[in-house]
């Protein structure tokens, strides 16, 4: 794959939920271009869709049209097992709260995906050590989730996300349980992820954070609005980081 | 490679929240250790307290093939030409006496031996225990059992009159079986006639020989007659042993179903870091696999200790001398494999629902939708027809086969039941409008959540319905020994039942118990919106408990049928003529006496945890 492709592709996605007489379009159609380095928020009212849209571009649910690619691969063609191994190498995920295991610590949730993907386990901690490193929470990699404040236990999230060689980051509203200073925290930790290479989509009720974003797309009632059905196009509302 | 180190991640997953929840650990390990203790332990007092073929035969003939009461009393030498060459015998007698000490009497068993039969390689060997002293070996000497020294006043050295001459007291003795009986030994005088013969034949020679001497006018038992094993008594071991490690298996697997719903979101959270399917079960399952291991080792233990610890109470117990404990390795082995089975059985079906689950659901902790009850009804009566069909048809087979029918057709009716009680949770919530406000409630939740309360019912069902099966049969028998006036000491019998239905009980409680606490913890948004409109705490406490309550209640009256079909079973297995009771006070003790418990058991609880203070 060239180093330009999109990193993730939704085309014309629909979700509806249910059948006949009681069935609830929940999204779409709808369609997304991220490329790589991008950071992309969503915006929007609660029940617009935003979640069951981070949901299909992770393969974490099937879309009830359209296609998602991910790097390059149609959701489409992958099999379970193929699905799950691209959420261990391809997509990480960050929540707004409950994000880590509490059995683990700090280090062994951050390094659960490469451990779950086969990889050595002095290889799988040292990798976990430089993520840790690089969110700025190297000395806290003993620690167990209920030892974190509320922001540490994100920034952890945050780097398990990018863990390895993951590519594209996934954020429902990481910032939702924050105060401002943990929030912004989380906030630069991203920029700076995807300043290095790498991508996310952010969902987020917050315009301040939303600011950090490359694009900045408005969901209502599963439908980007003032961005025409395609939000890839130059027309999507653009927030600059010092809005 | 890669499912060896997945496993291996989620496995340090799994026994870290292992070690988090240590009631709930400590609940599955104690469950099998139960099972292993009672399988080795109980065995081995089992084994030890009853009388071996070996040792039931020893009692009655010694070492002998043959014991023979002759029509006459004759000496050694006329008797001896009735016999093929190459026998040995040795003559032996019993009779009433009475013997005084000063002014006490005592009726006794008049014991005499030929000299050297009861040595080690005489034919009597094995018939009486020498305990104290040794036997006597001249006219003036006696040996008396300890009820007879007691009876007399009279210690070793002492002596008794017996027939009007004195005797001395030169040794205690003990018959093997009958530790209690009043009983005395005296020498065999060397022409002495008597009625009784130890015959030790050929084995080609021994059936012609007691056909040979039966023809003559003589009795005669034949050690192969009395060395039959009690076929029955093992087929009840097989049902009711099977049936209680499938309630064992029933038990954890609620516990399990109930501790997956509560980590839902962070089995959710591990398939969005790419798990599979696969890896979750594996995982979950190697987890059970070192609780359950734990369970049984500590469980052997358990067992090993309690039976020496009891054994030297074993003999005054059952009035025999048991010897010492016997330790089965085949119980050890074959607990240990059901142990770890009925574990991994438990974890089956909860472990590939939590691994099925989608992701987006189980991330989102919403309750997934549940199956309509109409499909689990249809399975339970699948389950209950098929039950039903199998031990009809098995019980016109083989022995083994007929108790392999009544044991699934029993599993099968309980799984019927339990498969049942999801659709009957959904149509006793229809008809919940007009109770107290507490017991709607708690209809009305257990329908809503009844994919996880289908389990618990059928866990307490199960736990239930082998007491119910013990005490139908203990009935049946009590029943039969009542009509056959046969004094047959049922005391001890008793006792174990009793325990039996009160430890069956305890785990119904506690199945009840776990499943409160989880409906208590989904239900705190319920909570608060009663707190909200002004419930008081007594209201919300009553909640709780009714909750509880509502489910004994189900399980408890399900068990009635559940547990009275394996006893109908082995009623009709049963060569005696057995009639089937129906434990009308034990039924009446679970309907009424469970729900209560556990609805008081809920309430405190909730009193004792809404006083926590509030996290902020």
């Amino acid at each position: 794959m060239n180093s330009h492709a999109p990193i993730l592709e939704l085309e014309s996605v629909t979700r509806v939920h249910g059948a006949g007489a009681r069935a609830v379009r929940a999204l779409g159609p709808v369609s997304l271009t991220v490329a790589p380095g991008e950071l992309v928020a969503i915006m929007g009212p609660s029940g617009a869709g935003k979640s069951t849209l981070l949901a299909l571009a992770g393969a974490l649910d099937e879309p009830s049209e359209g296609r998602v690619r991910v790097a390059g691969v149609d959701l489409a063609t992958q099999s379970r097992a193929q699905l799950a191994a691209l959420r261990r190498r391809a997509v990480g995920y960050v929540f707004q709260d409950l994000n880590l295991l509490p059995g683990l610590t700090a280090a062994e949730n951050v390094a659960l995906p490469l451990e779950l993907d086969g990889l050595g386990l002095a290889r799988a901690r040292e990798e976990a050590a430089a993520a840790l490193e690089r969110v700025r929470l190297g000395t806290l990699a003993q620690r167990f989730p209920d030892e974190l404040s509320g922001g540490e236990q994100q920034r952890v999230a945050i780097a398990r996300a990018f863990v390895g060689p993951r590519k594209l980051l996934l954020a429902d509203e990481p910032t939702g349980a924050l105060d401002s200073v943990s929030g912004e925290m989380c906030m630069r930790l991203l920029r700076a992820q995807c300043d290095a290479g790498r991508s996310a989509v952010l969902v987020t009720h917050d315009a301040t954070h939303a600011a950090w974003a490359d694009r900045v797309l408005y969901l209502r009632d599963g439908r980007f609005v003032d961005a025409g059905p395609d939000a890839s196009s130059p027309a999507v509302l653009r927030a600059g980081r010092s809005a | 490679m890669r499912r060896l180190s997945a496993l291996r991640a989620l496995l340090r997953v799994e026994l870290r929240d292992a070690l988090r929840n240590r009631a709930r650990s400590w609940l599955v390990v104690s469950l099998v250790a139960l099972g292993m203790a009672a399988m080795v332990g109980g065995g081995a007092l089992f084994r030890t307290a009853r009388a071996t073929p070996h040792e039931r035969c020893a009692s009655v003939l010694g070492e002998a093939s043959l014991r023979v009461r002759t029509y006459d009393a004759t000496t050694r030498e006329p008797f001896e030409r009735l016999l093929p060459p190459g026998a040995r015998v040795a003559a032996f007698s019993e009779r009433a006496a009475l013997l005084r000490a000063g002014s006490r009497e005592a009726s006794t068993a008049l014991w005499s031996f030929e000299r050297g039969a009861l040595d080690a390689g005489g034919l009597a060997q094995g018939m009486l225990r020498v305990l104290e002293g040794r036997a006597p070996r001249d006219a003036g000497e006696i040996a008396l059992s300890r009820s007879a020294l007691e009876a007399l006043g009279v210690e070793r050295g002492a002596a008794v009159d017996l027939d009007g001459r004195s005797h001395a007291i030169v040794g205690v003795v003990a018959l093997p079986e009958q530790l209690a009986s009043s009983i005395a030994l005296v020498a065999f005088a060397p022409e002495q006639e008597t009625r009784l013969w130890l015959v030790h034949a050929p084995l080609d020679a021994q059936a012609r020989l007691a056909d040979d001497l039966h023809a003559a006018g003589h009795s005669v038992q034949r050690r192969s007659e009395l060395g039959e094993s009690d076929g029955f008594e093992q087929l009840v071991t097989f049902v009711l042993g099977g049936f209680a490690f499938f309630e064992v298996a029933l038990v954890i697997g609620a516990v399990f179903a109930v501790g997956l719903r509560r980590r839902q979101r962070e089995i959710g959270l591990v398939g969005a870091n790419g798990a599979t399917a696969g890896d979750v079960v594996g995982a979950l399952w190697l987890a059970t696999l070192v609780l359950a291991a734990l369970g049984v080792l500590l469980g052997t233990l358990l067992g090993a200790g309690c039976a020496f610890a009891l054994g030297p109470w074993l003999d005054a117990w059952n009035g025999r001398w048991n010897g010492a404990v016997e330790l089965s390795g085949a119980h050890i082995a074959g607990g240990a494999a059901l142990g770890l089975a009925s574990a991994l059985l438990a974890t089956v079906l909860p472990a590939l629902a939590a691994a099925r689950l989608p992701i987006v659901v189980a991330l989102s902790g919403r309750r997934p939708v549940a199956t309509a009850s109409r499909a689990w009804l249809a399975l339970g009566a699948a389950l209950l027809g098929a039950g039903g069909l199998w031990t009809a048809l098995g019980l016109r087979a083989g022995e083994f086969a007929a108790a392999a029918s009544v044991l699934g057709g029993s599993i099968a009716a309980v799984l019927g039941l339990g498969a049942c009680s999801p659709w009957l949770l959904g149509v006793l919530s229809r008809c919940a409008s007009r109770l107290p406000l507490a017991w709607r409630l708690a209809a009305r939740d257990a329908a809503r959540f009844r994919a996880r309360n289908g389990p618990v019912v059928t866990a307490v069902l199960a736990a239930l319905s082998v007491s119910i099966a013990l005490a139908s049969l203990a009935g049946s028998v009590d029943e039969l020994v009542a009509a056959q006036a046969r004094e047959v000491s049922v005391g001890a019998d008793r006792e174990l039942v009793g325990i039996a239905i009160a430890l069956s009980a305890f785990t119904g409680l506690i199945v009840v118990l776990i499943a409160t606490a989880l409906a208590t913890t989904e239900s705190s948004a319920d909570a608060r919106v009663l707190e909200a409109v002004g419930a008081t705490p007594v209201v919300l406490r009553t909640v709780a408990g009714a909750r509880a309550g509502y489910l004994a209640l189900l399980g408890a009256l399900l068990a009635a049928p559940a547990g009275l079909y394996p006893s109908w079973g082995l009623v009709e297995l049963a060569d005696a003529k057995l009639a089937f009771h129906t434990p009308w006070r034990v039924l009446a003790a679970f309907a009424l006496g469970l729900p209560l418990l556990a609805f008081l058991s809920a309430w405190f609880a909730a009193g004792s945890a809404s006083q926590r203070p509030r996290p902020r």
